[in-house]
């Protein structure tokens, strides 16, 4: 098996629509062939510049060679690893989109650097800047997960971890085509979605039905690579679960009451619409 | 007791669904601005103003359901719409691409970050997509939502069907019922 990784620039056409969608067409038309001629890998895109790790066999990845560097969509094409490998690192021909100051992806990236950056060599400066772009990011040390799309995991098949003694946060939203949203799930999320929390704190929200369940899912956004865990240390107030603060002043008092009331009521109806 | 209304924005592009959705939800026929289309847009008619749908939850308690049209040249009708709203859905229609700049210009008018409204990204006419393909149209939304400093749910959602769109209103409610205290409030870059 070989793998080839090419870096180019994105050229856009301004009479072909927006810049997304173009960029989705071209997406799509290198899915398709590589779907057909079995090559697996990753379109990486940072603002302009476009790298594309392929695996496959080498007749295929030739006429995909060939295919782009014909292809009006891309230019300054320029072929960066030709290797063979034995062990393939791709399990399908996914997208990912870096964007400048935003974390998506960081794990993938460094994970990616781990294993393929040292044979990846840029042919000239603005080769190496380009590649900057994907890989200049600070990685992650920890928790990184293999470059591929997970399946859509089951809570219960979850192995059994304890969080005790953690300070937790989801890192975004799982997809669905990762994990089955459900109600105790979307609950958890939106409590730790970039918020850290103590375990003990989200333990005592009573988010779910059992400690256990709690656990299964926090286990479930893990191995998604979407669980964070932070050291305590400097922020004692994390492990405080009882005896919230009281609203400040009647206004705050009185909007919360609100809320508390709509939710509630709204709750039951959802309940009883679904009965 | 005084009486309680929240606002819900469902803004999406031609064909979404925004009309269906209010439909299936609103438990009043909703009061819909559509027009026959001037060109084929796959139906007859189109939402040229605001769908209004009214969900009552209790004697004194309503959810207000406003469908908006997603492009800009109707930002007019989102600032008539756009104050202290309860929640925001975007409706995207999966199958010709994902017009991105829609998205970014919704999002940028009604700026939820900063005003603290729970966003929810509703992914309609997925039903016959494969996990992959709807993998793609998934990292473009998460894409626009980074821009946008927002990590937000995106689902698919039948607004046909009665639980799938309600499970929009579960989420919204879940996000605003987040829990505030001191622990919960150190964000994380």
């Amino acid at each position: 098996m070989k793998r080839i990784a090419c870096i180019s620039t994105i050229t856009q056409h301004p009479d072909e629509g927006d810049a997304s969608t173009q960029l989705m067409e071209l997406y799509n038309s290198t899915r398709v062939y590589n779907r057909e001629n079995d090559i697996t890998g990753v379109f990486l895109v940072s603002g302009s510049s476009c790298l594309q790790i392929m695996e496959g066999n080498a007749e295929s990845l030739a006429s995909a060679i060939y295919r782009m560097g014909r292809d009006s969509r891309l230019s300054d094409f320029s072929v960066v690893m030709n290797c063979n490998n034995d062990i393939a690192e791709f399990s399908g021909w996914k997208i990912r989109i870096i964007s400048s100051g935003a974390n998506a992806h960081l794990d993938f990236i460094a994970r990616l650097k781990e294993t393929l950056a040292d044979k990846i060599q840029a042919k000239n400066n603005h080769d190496n800047a380009r590649l900057d772009s994907f890989f200049g990011k600070p990685e992650l040390s920890a928790n990184v997960q293999p470059p591929t799309l997970a399946a859509p995991t089951d809570v219960n098949s979850t192995s059994k971890k304890t969080y005790d003694n953690c300070v937790i946060s989801v890192s975004a939203w799982p997809r669905p085509t990762q994990i089955r949203m459900t109600p105790e799930l979307i609950r958890i999320c939106s409590n730790l979605t970039k918020r850290p929390a103590h375990f003990e704190r989200i333990l005592a929200l009573n988010l779910c039905s059992s400690t256990e369940k709690l656990t299964h899912y926090l286990s479930a956004l893990e191995s998604l690579g979407l669980l964070k865990t932070h050291s305590s240390v400097g922020t004692p107030n994390l492990r405080v679960v009882n005896n919230p603060p009281k609203a400040t002043n009647a206004a705050t008092q009185t909007v919360s009451s609100t809320a508390d009331r709509f939710s509630r009521v709204l709750k039951r109806f959802i309940a009883s619409a679904k009965a | 007791m005084d009486q309680i209304y929240n606002k819900l924005a469902i803004v999406g592009e031609v064909g979404a669904g925004k009309t269906q959705l209010i439909n299936t939800i609103s438990e009043i026929s909703p009061f819909a601005t559509e027009a026959r289309s001037s060109v084929d847009i796959g139906k007859e008619y189109t939402t040229v103003g605001i769908d209004y749908g009214r969900l009552s939850l209790d004697a004194d308690i309503a959810l207000g359901l406003f469908g908006l049209p997603g492009q800009k040249r109707f930002s007019l009708l989102w600032d008539m719409v756009n104050t202290s709203l309860w929640g925001l859905v975007i409706l995207v229609k999966y199958g010709d691409g994902v017009n991105i700049d829609a998205i970014d210009d919704i999002l940028t008018h009604f700026q939820p970050l900063k005003d603290n409204v729970p966003v929810i990204v509703g992914v309609s006419h997925s039903e016959n997509a494969t996990a992959d393909e709807l993998d793609v149209l998934l990292e473009f939304l998460e894409h626009v939502l980074q821009g946008h400093g927002l990590s937000a749910p995106i689902m698919p959602v039948d607004p046909r069907d009665i639980e799938s769109s309600l499970m929009l209103l579960q989420m919204i409610d879940a996000i605003n019922n987040t829990d505030e205290y001191e622990g919960a409030q150190l964000n994380v870059v």
